[in-house]
């Protein structure tokens, strides 16, 4: 089980809380102008990265509140907790180095690198 | 027209192998929201409360009449000890406090308190909660948001005595059973 650390209530177990996805993902400034495709870009495609990703957490058995969290997704490794609003810090991860030589993307799906 | 009130528990106080499970039903609560960095709004609500309200995370202030609980940065819950002065005091907040930026709810009827006394309570508790309770509660002062098994709860040290543990629990009406039933349960283990 992780322990995170809510920038509010201190370090808690996992199963208090909840993720998000994503962070750092910017609406669009004028939706009426993008075509379906841009749009489903903005909704629905995410980077799925193996290794640092910064994703949105809430404590919702706990303060409710959001917060962003710089995670390993590979190892599970929280490197950094950080409140809605601050800039995300600039971290390096140690990401695992596989025989193989897989791709940085989850699971080798070469199609969710963006064009 | 007034509306009948009822307690969850049939039982209301439960006696078994030194931990006592009582029921405090109808106490007055109120959920206070609001920005803490208002200052029109903390000093309104401390001279209606005549306390200031606790902006440190998962930490109350009590006078003799209720207690502020703090839920969140800008989220308080009023329980009271005395019932006399809840209506008095929902009025004034609702009256005083700027209604486009706070919001006052009575929330008497949400939740119930469930108290749990005995040599052996943080014990017990521990067969439940993954939060660590002899950190995270570690002053009278202290409050915690967690989860009991599955459901949310709001727990308050409450130690009255220095060797008989106490503690509130703040759960929903419908998980008062469950909840008391686990616990009863949990009391097999430490004989009388």
């Amino acid at each position: 089980m992780l322990l995170i650390n809510c920038p509010y209530c201190g370090e808690r177990e996992q199963e208090e809380f909840s993720c998000g996805g994503e962070a750092h993902i910017e609406r669009p400034k004028n939706p009426p102008e993008l075509n379906d495709d841009q749009w489903a870009d903005y909704l629905f495609l995410r980077q799925n990265i193996k290794g640092l990703q910064y994703e949105r957490w809430n404590h919702s058995f706990g303060c409710r509140q959001w917060f962003n969290v710089a995670r390993n997704t590979a190892t599970d490794e929280i490197l950094a907790v950080y409140k809605m609003g601050e800039k995300p810090p600039e971290l390096k991860s140690n990401d695992p180095v596989t025989p193989c030589g897989e791709p940085a993307i989850g699971s080798g799906n070469f199609s969710t690198f963006k064009k | 027209m007034n509306l009948k009130r009822n307690k969850v528990l049939e039982v209301s106080t439960i006696k078994k192998n030194g931990i006592t499970i009582k029921e405090l039903p109808f106490v007055g609560k109120i959920n206070l929201r609001g920005n803490s960095k208002d200052r029109e709004f903390m000093s309104n609500t401390g001279s209606i409360l005549d306390i200031v309200i606790p902006t440190e995370p998962n930490s109350k202030i009590q006078n003799t009449d209720f207690q502020v609980i703090w839920l969140s940065p800008n989220e308080w819950l009023v329980s009271f000890l005395n019932n006399d002065h809840f209506l008095k005091i929902f009025e004034e907040l609702n009256i005083k406090l700027n209604p486009e930026k706070t919001s006052v709810t009575d929330i008497s009827e949400n939740k119930t308190i469930i108290r749990i006394e005995g040599y052996n309570t943080s014990e017990l508790l521990k067969k439940f909660m993954v939060i660590d309770i002899d950190n995270a509660l570690n002053s009278n002062l202290r409050v915690a948001q967690t989860i009991f098994v599955k459901i949310p709860i709001l727990i308050i040290r409450n130690h009255h005595d220095k060797d008989i543990q106490s503690f509130d629990i703040h759960v929903n009406r419908s998980h008062t059973t469950y909840l008391r039933d686990l616990l009863l349960d949990g009391c097999n283990q430490f004989i009388d």
